[in-house]
């Protein structure tokens, strides 16, 4: 997982169609019927989820590649990869930001 | 806080239980920001959200929707706690101390339908009197700032609940020794608490907590002694874990008889039913009915209730209930004549000090 100048994980490259990405080990989680509330192991602040992003999150319980999970959500709404896959991407890029999402392997190198 | 706020916020933490029944509330609905005050004080923003989406609290969409904003703020507060407790608990068991996770982030876990329906204010860890000091030391280490005086040095350790440590972020760890303060706290047979292991998973680290008898009566002494009024989430506890039927009622109170609290039981049975409106659970309501307290328990009681509740008055009362001769000689000793730092931050002189402290003792054998 690359690490950015501040010393937190960095996003970019996470969320590349190729990487497999996990919840990050140590993430502590909240759920509601409407959202869940993620607070990585090292992270200052709590992310909370809501509607799509709820679906990303729930898709990486295990390890699993982002063009999968893209190619699950777009089966899961009737829409087309294409259509969804922007969206999963940068969720991914955000939660790999929040340290609550952690990269296995990633597509970037 | 209104009689409005108040009864809408009962209902808010009987929502969901078994026989919780009402009659109609005393007049208009209590302004929506005061309900959500009180419901966040409570620890209860999780069945405030899941009242008003089944109806039972009335709310238009912007109140509902500032409501689960609300009540993610306090989750994310949940896990920032969930997360100091679980690092404490990595700390102690790295230094080889023996100890057990309390109270919010294991109820939540073990009683309630979902965690999220509880939240919960500090982070409470339980360690051996021996362990007392150096588990403060571990804690202030980190950053954290030891609050509460001692009369002497070791009392902390070996008559009183414990301390609290409060972090840089303003997060704090309760350090206990025992389960309750004054007389109750003294009578428990604190090592015995060591003796029942159980492991609740947080973050994928195991955190021993205490086993199911214990973990009920420490959610009855927390209710029946812990706050003034009580905290209706302290009572839901009570409710909740008799609910789940972790553990049978021979064995609570058998245990509570050991621990001479079994007026605490009582008490703790009896005011979650009435506050929450739910019938007393059907495997103690017998007993709860006939029990009468013998006089000395039925006196520690009293002094642990306002008005007459109150640290010096707790301390005073502890002589009820404090095994061994020895012991209340060396506790009343330690009171009386504590070290001249702290008698000047009080009385400033042993004779004032003597005569606050044999009025004290009158009020508490009365």
């Amino acid at each position: 997982m690359p690490v950015g100048d501040d010393g937190r994980p960095d996003p970019r490259g996470a969320g590349e169609h190729d990487s497999t990405v996990v919840h990050a080990p140590g993430v502590l989680v909240r759920r509601t019927p409407w959202s869940v509330v993620a607070l990585g192991p090292d992270a200052p602040e709590a992310v909370v989820l809501r509607d799509g992003a709820v679906e990303v999150w729930d898709a990486f319980a295990t390890p699993a590649r982002v063009a999968d999970v893209a190619a699950r959500v777009a089966t899961a709404r009737g829409a087309t990869v294409a259509a969804v896959s922007g969206e999963v991407v940068e969720a991914v890029r955000r939660l790999v930001g929040a340290g609550v999402l952690h990269v296995v392997t990633d597509g970037a190198r | 806080m209104s009689a409005s706020a108040a009864w809408f916020a009962r209902v808010v933490a009987a929502h969901g239980l078994p026989g919780a029944g009402r009659a109609r509330a005393p007049g208009a609905a209590p302004a929506f920001a005061e309900l959500l005050a009180v419901a966040t004080r409570e620890g209860m923003t999780g069945l405030l959200c899941r009242a008003i989406d089944a109806g039972a609290v009335e709310a238009d969409g912007a109140q509902r929707e500032r409501a689960r904003r609300v009540h993610e703020d306090a989750l994310a507060r949940d896990l920032r706690l969930e997360r100091l407790a679980v690092r404490t608990s990595t700390l102690l068991a790295a230094e080889g101390v023996a100890h057990r996770v309390l109270k919010g982030p294991v109820v939540a876990r073990v009683a309630y339908e979902a965690p999220d329906l509880r939240s919960f204010r500090d982070v409470d860890v339980l360690v051996g009197r021996d362990a007392f000091e150096r588990a403060v030391r571990l804690l202030t280490a980190e950053g954290g700032t030891r609050r509460f005086g001692e009369p002497r040095a070791g009392f902390a350790a070996r008559y009183t609940k414990g301390v609290c440590v409060e972090g840089v972020d303003g997060c704090q760890v309760d350090v206990h020794v025992t389960l309750a303060p004054g007389p109750f706290g003294l009578a428990i047979p604190v090592e015995e608490l060591f003796g029942s292991p159980d492991t609740i998973r947080v973050g994928g680290v195991a955190v021993p907590v205490l086993g199911p008898v214990h973990r009920f009566l420490h959610a009855c002494y927390h209710a029946a002694l812990g706050d003034d009024p009580p905290r209706l989430a302290s009572l839901r506890d009570v409710v909740e874990l008799v609910r789940r039927g972790e553990s049978h009622a021979d064995a609570v109170l058998a245990t509570a008889r050991r621990w001479r609290g079994r007026a605490v039981v009582q008490r703790a049975l009896r005011l979650s039913a009435a506050t929450l409106g739910v019938p007393v659970p059907e495997a103690y309501d017998e007993w709860v009915q006939r029990y009468r307290p013998a006089p000395l328990e039925a006196a520690a009681l009293r002094s642990s209730l306002p008005p007459a509740a109150g640290y010096a008055r707790q301390a005073a009362a502890g002589l009820l209930l404090l095994p061994g001769a020895r012991a209340r000689l060396h506790y009343a000793a330690s009171l009386l004549f504590p070290g001249r730092e702290y008698l000047a931050d009080r009385e400033g002189s042993y004779l004032r000090r003597a005569r606050r402290a044999l009025g004290l003792a009158r009020g508490s054998a009365r």
